[in-house]
This record gives structure tokens, sequence and C-alpha cells, in this order.
């Protein structure tokens, strides 16, 4: 880790000095990353796409005021977080579309939302997916707060510390933002949860 | 312990985070409570499902199109010189006192021009009440009176403050 460290304050030094292959590794670095999060966020690929590129603009136009205080990483989910909740905001509330794998045929969600299975039940493979994609709107329909720190921790595997950093509230807020998180969206998915897709997928385990 | 306490840590315990001492007090719990132990199921698939979500890889072109758009900004953007952290609150201050200044000049200028006003309107009135006075012991039945006048002059003086 803290190479890591070392090795973006020396990137963020070489910027500084007008060193344009600096930001090019910087965004290699973490384009991934920022992508992830930022789809996670934000249900429409296109725009999830734009915002993660203007999260790099940002960051290059912001980089000669980075004072090395948080990590570059947190540092630049942080812009992500603020354009992404910015973007929400501006669009008033998400844009909440139904989906039925099959039935709409959603490619864009679908792709976004693909599920590493190693078995070969299409059956299985199908309800996971279908899962995965309702939990996905119930993700969609939680506040900016909670939503951050679920997608920030469940599925970009951020430690606490980091989350606290990137949003700026304290640790034990982060753990209580988590789980009413994961308390609202088993709301949301009850009558699945108890009605068959999880359930038979847990038996078959 | 209760419920409320008991699924709080159950979400600790899928991240790993909760301490011994609570993992036995939660595992008694559980096996008590069928409500909570349901939960803690429900959480732990839904958290395993989450994390089971493939991450996506940026294409080959996000580097370019980043590129594009820094290329697109204005110069005084891409080549803002750096501001030293003493620099910025000298800056701060400099704004502040300008700010200031042009405040107390309008402030000033203002006062100057509300107080000549004024005193051009008090001599238009005594003028016109020395009229009024020459003309009242001429014409008795005129209604303009004194009164009046040193009515209006409170009137204009009160319209004067307004800002």
């Amino acid at each position: 880790m803290q190479a890591v460290a070392d090795s973006d304050a020396a990137l963020v030094e070489r910027c500084r000095s007008d060193d344009h292959r600096a930001f090019d590794q910087i965004v290699v670095l973490y384009k991934d990353r920022v992508l992830n999060y930022v789809r996670g966020m934000i249900s429409d690929r296109d725009d999830a796409d734009d915002i993660a590129q203007q999260t790099f603009v940002k960051a290059y136009v912001g980089l000669r005021s980075f004072q090395n205080r948080a990590s570059l990483h947190t540092w630049i989910l942080r812009i992500a977080t603020n354009l992404c909740i910015d973007y929400r905001r501006r669009r008033g509330r998400p844009d909440r579309r139904p989906v039925y794998l099959g039935a709409t045929g959603d490619d864009a969600q679908a792709a976004a939302l693909e599920i590493v299975d190693t078995r070969c039940d299409p059956a299985q493979a199908y309800a996971r997916q279908e899962m995965s994609l309702l939990t996905r709107n119930a993700i969609e329909a939680l506040p900016d707060r909670l939503r951050t720190v679920l997608i920030l921790h469940d599925m970009e595997g951020l430690p606490y510390e980091e989350i606290a950093r990137i949003v700026r509230c304290p640790l034990g807020t982060v753990k209580s933002r988590l789980f009413h998180a994961r308390m609202n969206v088993r709301e949301q998915l009850l009558p699945y949860l108890r009605g068959d897709v999880l359930a038979q997928d847990g038996e078959s385990r | 312990m209760t419920c409320d306490k008991a699924r709080r840590l159950v979400s600790m315990r899928i991240d790993g985070t909760i301490s011994a001492g609570d993992l036995l007090n939660l595992d008694e719990h559980l096996v008590r409570c069928t409500g909570c132990s349901v939960v803690a199921s429900d959480l732990e698939r839904i958290t395993a499902n989450l994390r089971s979500i493939e991450h996506v890889q940026a294409s080959d072109a996000f580097l370019d199109n980043v590129r594009q758009r820094l290329s697109e900004l204005p110069d005084r953007s891409r080549r803002a010189p750096m501001l030293h952290s003493w620099y910025r609150p000298l800056g701060a201050a400099a704004v502040a006192i300008t700010a200031a200044a042009v405040l107390i000049t309008f402030q000033l200028r203002n006062t100057s021009v509300h107080e000549d006003r004024a005193a051009a309107v008090h001599g238009a009135i005594a003028q016109a009440r020395v009229q009024h006075m020459a003309l009242a012991a001429s014409s008795p039945l005129e209604d303009i009176t004194v009164a009046t006048l040193n009515g209006e002059t409170d009137v204009i003086s009160a319209q004067d403050s307004d800002p």
C-alpha cells in the first residue's frame, strides 16, 4: 500500500511538472475502478461512461492543489462521488426502469451486471442474473448516502476507513449506513427472497 | 441483546469486523431468534450476490477520450499556476479588503449625496415657509397652512431617508 502511495505521489509530482504521460498512467491505473463505481451509481451506461471521463478531467484540473492528505485513489473516488450525486440531483429521482431480463432485453444493464457463473445450468444462471438485476434496481432506489456506501463497500470492496474519507463522515456512520443500506435492499427484495430465486440457489449449494 | 443490535452485528460479521465477544453473543441470539436468523441469512445472500457481480473494464478508447477532453480545456484550466497554500489566504484577504473599500466608498458617497439633497430640500421649504407666511398674512383664506408645510417637511425628510 505504501509502495502504491509512493508511486502515486511521484506521478502527481510529474503531472505538476507538465508530464502528460504521468497523467496517462494515473488514468490507466484507476479507470477500471472509477468506471465500475460510476456504473454502480448511475444506471445509464453512456452517462456513467461520460461521468467516469469527467472524473479524470476534474482530477487533472485539480491535481495541482492535491496535497497527498488522502490517497490518490480516495481523492479520485471522492471526485467521482460528487459528480455522480450532482448528476442524480440534476436528473431528479433515478430512472427506475423495470428490469425483466429476456422480456425487455436491456442489454446495457445485462452486460453491466453479468454474473460470473462457472456452472452450466442455464436455468440457474438465468435466475442468478435476474436476481442481480433486481438487486441493482433495489440499489438504484436507495438514497445517495446509503447507495454510495453500499457500492463502495460491497461492490468495490473498499474498507470502512477509506469510505469514511471519501464520503467525509465518521467510521461509525459508514457502518451504520452500510447496515441500513443492506436492510433497505433486503426489504425491497423480500418477495423474491421468500419466493424462489435465492432460495433455489441456496438449496443447490 | 436486542434484535436491532443483533442485526447490526450480523452486518459486521459479514464484513469480518465483529469482535470475538460480540460474535459469541450474536450466535447465542441467532439460535434463539428465528426472525434475526432469517435476516442474517438474507443479508449474507444479498452481500454475496453483490460481491459476485463481475467488474467491467474500461475500453481502450477511454484514455483517448479523456485526452481529447483535456485538449479541449481552456489553457488557463490546463496550465493553471500552482497556488501555494500560503498564497490562497493572502488572495482571499486582498479580495475582502477591496470589497470593504468599495463598500465604504459607496456608503460615503451615498451619505454625501443624501446630505446635499436634504439640505437643498430643507432650504427650499424654509424659503416657501417665509413666502407662505407673507401670503397667509395678506390672504387669510388661503388653505395652505404653516402646519401643513411643517408636515410636508417631515414627509420629505422621511422619504429622503429611505434607501
